[in-house]
């Protein structure tokens, strides 16, 4: 009996003076102790635990600097200015960096550790991307496979963001799924309207959030939203303006109108292709048809496919009806979203008419 | 012979030439297989080899002469071995990413694919069943690393030179022909026995 | 493949089989008719564009097949790790004999390059039986050796 009791008992302090030599090192090697960030030149100051890379501090601090391989060092997506307290360039850097870059103090934030206070530059609109614990404020049924919902902010939260953008909505788990999953969806409310955000959201048949969003969520339910993200907006020019859209389509659509009409833009002209099947896939038909009303720049244009019925609209495929309603399009800019062949579609159309390429603007959703 | 009046520095040559504990054991293959596809990595993973082995020699000497024979526990060195080796990579590990970040990255990353490599596990085994001195065995450790860095340095250089120049049959590939080699290797190494003899 | 992680319902349907199984099993129906996964892969990809709609119609094909293509935004990953696929489910119905298919670009992926051709009761299974009923038997076998 006593070799094994004394067996397990040398083994075991042996193994306890490891364990305590590797706290001590621990301790004194590996902790950092507090550190500051300082964002944009003081515009946003964290005060951070040290020791984890600069990617996933920020990221603690709900600042998310966009990655595409999770901070491993294989994308160099995550790069931001380090103008002090980043330490040397490391070599698994190098790869990612051009000569501009490298003289610009730029540098890969998953590579750099944050050991000191350390001062940053990010670009503008990721401090604009924050983490929303929304409520459910109201759920329409636009269509039989389309629903509106309108999300409220937090008490004395407000969204800033560009009149196109979208936001990631992360359902809980639910039924067989076990993990919270997310996706991405335009706004469609006016930026003005800063207190809560509406989306549109079409159901995809097996489809893991939307599947979450049309049978588990009601009315006054938490929803998470993280955002605004996308390069879709209204380019700031005085061109003429094509949009077009499909199905859920038309919510980024909707936000740039509203937004147009806040901030009194009149000298453009606008016209709103919505592209449908029949009449039961319209939705917001009144609202669009009120704007066009009070504002002659503006033109609601829905196209139907495959409806007999007595309608007032348009008839024809959307890329037909687009295409009779104009000449040369060289000095018009045009917005499109929708599903991935009516972009394709369209964008053939509207080059084919003359369009430079550069002027067809579409949310890759990327 | 009386390996106690053996003089630390034959013991040392020892373990790079006729007891080289790669190709005369055979010991720490996978990681010097996988690793001697690129040269420079190989260079870093082999200091790191005998930065570990140097100190873990004389550390498990201590844990083996002083902890486990008193009690009578020498069965126990297995585990013993293995628990101090990984701490002491660990605790390495920790202190060269705080000291230096170039040098962590250089040599850092290879630590913890140490903490498995058979050669270092079978250097503490060597030095118990020899019957190695203190002072031996850190020469052993030493030498062991040193032996096995340069096995590893070697078979990294002559695939480098390979990658241009020869033809390899397609069934031979990668690891078959790297095994070849090193048995060639080795066989060459045998050309040093008849310089020192330890047991 | 479990329901729930990368897609609503998962790959296996209700078979409780092994992976390897119900891979090999449907390998032996293959060989025993002859088929060659490559070409059924090509003839349905064939069927889908040509049934493809811009407002997602559903159109008839070769005078049989009632073809209903979706087309969704975004991307699927492959439980087997090998890449994103498009979303966008195909589903046929073949009058001729009332049978009825699913597929989409990820399925197919797994039928081309693993063998894989969905769990019994999988809404996705496509069913190497029913397919020399649904198709043409010459488009998807085994060419004949000249």
């Amino acid at each position: 009996m006593t070799p094994i009791i004394t067996a397990v008992l040398v083994l075991s302090a042996l193994s306890g003076i490891l364990t305590l030599l590797l706290l001590v090192a621990e301790f004194f090697f590996a902790s950092y102790g507090e550190c500051t960030i300082d964002v944009n030149k003081g515009e946003k100051t964290f005060k951070v635990e040290g020791g984890a890379s600069l990617l996933t501090t920020l990221a603690g601090q709900k600042l998310f600097l966009p990655s595409g391989c999770g901070g491993r060092g294989s994308c160099g997506t995550c790069k931001c200015r380090v103008l002090e307290g980043g330490g040397p360039l490391l070599p698994t850097e190098v790869p990612y960096l051009n000569d501009e870059e490298k003289k610009t103090d730029v540098r890969l934030s998953c590579q750099v550790k944050v050991r000191s206070d350390i001062k940053i530059e990010v670009p503008e609109e990721l401090l604009s991307i924050k983490e929303f614990d929304t409520v459910i404020e109201s759920i329409t049924d636009f269509t039989h496979d389309i629903k509106g919902l309108r999300f409220k902010l937090p008490e004395g939260e407000t969204i800033r963001f560009k009149a196109g953008q979208f936001a990631n909505l992360f359902s809980r788990p639910y039924d067989d799924v076990r993990e919270e999953t997310s996706r991405a969806y335009s706004i469609s409310s006016a930026p003005s309207d800063n207190r809560a955000i509406e989306l549109v959201i079409r159901y995809v048949p097996n489809g893991m959030v939307t599947t979450y969003v049309f049978k588990h969520l009601k009315e006054g339910d938490k929803v998470r939203l993280i955002g605004p993200f996308g390069e879709f907006f209204l380019r700031d020019t005085d061109r003429e303006i094509v949009c077009i859209a499909g199905g859920s389509g038309l919510a980024p659509i909707r936000s740039i109108i509203l937004d147009m009409i806040d901030r009194g833009i009149s000298n453009r002209k606008a016209t709103f292709f919505f592209g449908a099947v029949s009449q039961r896939d319209l939705y917001y038909v009144e609202e669009f048809k009120a704007i066009e009303k009070k504002h002659p720049w503006f033109r609601f244009v829905p196209a139907l496919s495959k409806d007999d019925s007595d309608h007032p609209y348009e008839k024809g495929i959307i890329t037909e009806v687009v295409a009779r309603n104009y000449g040369d399009m060289k000095e018009l800019e045009a917005y499109l979203c929708g599903s991935p062949g009516m972009i394709d579609a369209c964008v053939k159309v509207l080059t084919g008419k003359g369009m430079p390429i550069d002027r067809v603007y579409y949310d890759k959703f990327s | 012979m009386d390996i106690q009046n053996v003089h630390p520095f034959i013991i040392f040559f020892a373990a790079i030439t006729t007891n080289n504990i790669l190709l005369t054991n055979f010991l720490g293959m996978c990681s010097f297989l996988a690793v001697s596809k690129d040269l420079k990595s190989s260079l870093g993973l082999g200091a790191a080899v005998i930065f570990v082995s140097t100190f873990t020699a004389p550390i498990n000497w201590l844990v083996y002469h002083k902890l486990l024979v008193p009690y009578e526990l020498e069965y126990l060195q297995y585990i013993a071995f293995i628990v101090v080796i990984a701490a002491f990579v660990q605790i390495i590990e920790m202190v060269v990413e705080r000291v230096s970040t170039l040098l962590y990255l250089t040599l850092g990353i290879f630590l913890p694919l140490i903490t498995v490599n058979c050669a270092i596990l079978g250097c503490a085994l060597f030095l118990v069943i020899r019957q190695y001195t203190f002072t031996q065995s850190i020469a052993y450790g030493l030498g062991a690393g040193t032996g096995w860095a340069l096995a590893i340095a070697a078979l990294a250089g002559i695939r480098a030179r390979m990658e241009k120049k020869s033809k390899v049959i397609p069934e031979l590939e990668g690891a078959g022909i790297a095994l070849v080699i090193t048995g060639i290797i080795a066989m060459a190494f045998i050309g040093f026995s008849g310089i020192v003899r330890i047991n | 493949m479990r329901p729930g992680v990368l897609t609503l319902k998962g790959f296996l349907g209700h078979d409780d089989r092994k992976l390897a199984d119900i891979i090999e099993t449907d390998h032996q129906t293959v060989q025993r008719l002859h088929l060659d996964t490559a070409r059924i892969v090509a003839c349905l990809q064939d069927l889908a564009e040509r049934g493809a709609d811009l407002m997602e119609q559903e159109v008839l094909v070769d005078g049989r097949y009632l073809i209903k293509v979706r087309d969704d935004r975004g991307k699927i990953p492959s439980p087997w790790d090998d890449g994103l696929f498009e979303k966008g489910d195909v589903d046929l119905v073949d009058q001729k004999t009332g049978k009825k298919l699913k597929w989409n670009r990820l399925t197919l992926r797994l039928l081309e390059a693993h063998g894989f051709f969905g769990g019994y009761g999988s809404e996705y299974r496509i069913d190497p039986d029913a397919l020399v009923e649904i198709l043409d038997p010459a488009a998807i076998s085994v060419p004949p050796e000249n």
